[in-house]
């Protein structure tokens, strides 16, 4: 046997196509499936949270406290006065179920609605306040949120996204641990439609306590004076809601539609807030 | 944010750096190659032709270790999902297999020819998490001098 040494023409062994041209089609394909999990398990949550009554939703995060992200205030007048304010808008907001209000020690302008019955003030928005009917719109817009499920419905998105980062990537990788502040925020974002609904709900609870929707709008001229001054870059409270102006208008169009007073009777002076 | 910006960082850094090291790794190797084309080397036990009296034998052996990068083990999590060719790997085993022979060859010093080739290849992490995945090739054979 003669030995005749030579080298193979081609590499049989590595396929000869472009790491890329492999690498890219996989990512799309990847994104578009988890995209679409994560669509489809978003409009199961909204089906299923309109089965979790506020009774069932107590018991579920009962033995879970609120986590809060930031000091809660220590009970005060201020407390509760924020409190009966709730509750006398849970009443005629037809919320037979207790809401346990707390304020939170933060110069942020926010207010968030979050499971188990918790609306949370931002000590930054009621000092921001003038009026009673300003501070009770708010409060009214977040009780909305609630009795309109839409903080389970943020949470619940939430938890969908981590979930399947978590099982795609494992939970301990970069793409879910980014993700995870969704659910811990929880209230983090809603949609404009359910942002408009809130503050549909808000005006008609505002009517009902006051018999005059005065005032309503002092939040968002505060944000928009605030913009203007440049403070802030963007309103936190309300950077995931509609335009400021639209919302001002979409309410003073809802209050002329549904026949509401609105500046015939002096707003209220809020006693415990900033102005 | 910053977490992705940190994630298509590595991935660009894996890519760019992985791609460039292969590059001039296989040049190297098809260089070498062509070198050490002349020694006979078969993985049979017997020999070419009739082995003269007073032929020494002796082990050698050439082993090389060859780690993926970010690009590399990104590329092959998402094949995982999908299966199929894994053949941002090949390269990677390709080479330690080549390397690990080029070694032994450069190791065998005045051989005559090298017969008798075993490849033994060895994953080093076994997938941990968060660990990068790195192969071992071991490659042993009997080389045959004259004296």
């Amino acid at each position: 046997m003669d030995y005749s040494p030579k080298l193979p023409e081609h590499n049989v062994n590595v396929s000869q196509g472009h790491p890329l041209a492999e690498f890219f089609p996989l990512l799309v394909a990847t994104i578009v499936i988890f995209l679409v999990v994560v669509g489809l398990a978003g409009l199961l949550v909204d089906q299923a949270v309109t089965y979790i009554d506020p009774e069932l939703e107590s018991e579920l995060f009962a033995s879970s406290p609120a986590q809060y992200d930031f000091e809660v205030e220590a009970s005060s007048e201020r407390t509760a006065f924020l409190q009966g304010l709730a509750d006398e808008l849970r009443v005629c907001m037809e919320m037979p179920y207790p809401i346990t209000l707390a304020i939170a020690a933060s110069p942020q302008i926010n207010a968030l609605a979050l499971p188990g019955g918790h609306v949370v003030g931002f000590s930054g928005l009621i000092d921001g306040m003038s009026w009673e009917n300003g501070l009770a719109f708010v409060l009214a817009h977040e009780l909305a949120h609630f009795k309109h499920r839409d903080h389970l419905r943020g949470m619940g998105r939430g938890l969908v996204l981590v979930a399947a980062s978590a099982v795609i990537s494992g939970s301990s990788s970069a793409l879910t641990s980014m993700l995870t502040p969704a659910v811990s925020l929880g209230a983090a974002s809603y949609s404009q439609s359910r942002e408009a609904a809130a503050d549909a709900a808000a005006l008609e609870a505002l009517h009902c306590k006051y018999g005059d929707v005065g005032g309503a709008e002092e939040l968002f001229r505060t944000l928009e004076q605030v913009n203007d001054d440049g403070i802030w870059s963007e309103a936190h409270y309300f950077s995931s809601h509609p335009e400021l102006g639209e919302r001002i208008l979409a309410l003073q169009q809802l209050a002329e539609d549904r026949q509401f007073a609105s500046g015939t009777k002096a707003p209220e002076p809020c006693h415990f807030c900033g102005n | 944010m910053i977490d992705l910006i940190i994630f298509l960082g590595l991935i660009t850094t894996g890519y760019v750096v992985g791609q460039t090291l292969e590059r001039r790794h296989y040049r190297a190797i098809e260089q070498r190659e062509a070198a050490l084309l002349a020694l006979p080397t078969t993985s049979t036990k017997r020999s070419f032709g009739t082995v003269p009296p007073g032929t020494r034998s002796e082990l050698v052996q050439g082993a090389c270790c060859i780690s993926v990068d970010y690009f590399k083990r990104i590329a092959a999590s998402l094949r995982q999902l999908f299966g199929g060719r894994v053949s941002s790997y090949e390269t990677l085993v390709d080479r330690a297999r080549r390397e690990a022979i080029l070694r032994l060859k450069e190791g065998a010093g005045d051989a005559h020819q090298i017969i008798n080739l075993r490849l033994v290849t060895s994953s080093i992490t076994k997938g941990q998490r968060g660990q990068v995945g790195a192969i071992e090739v071991h490659a042993y054979a009997t080389a045959l001098y004259d004296h």
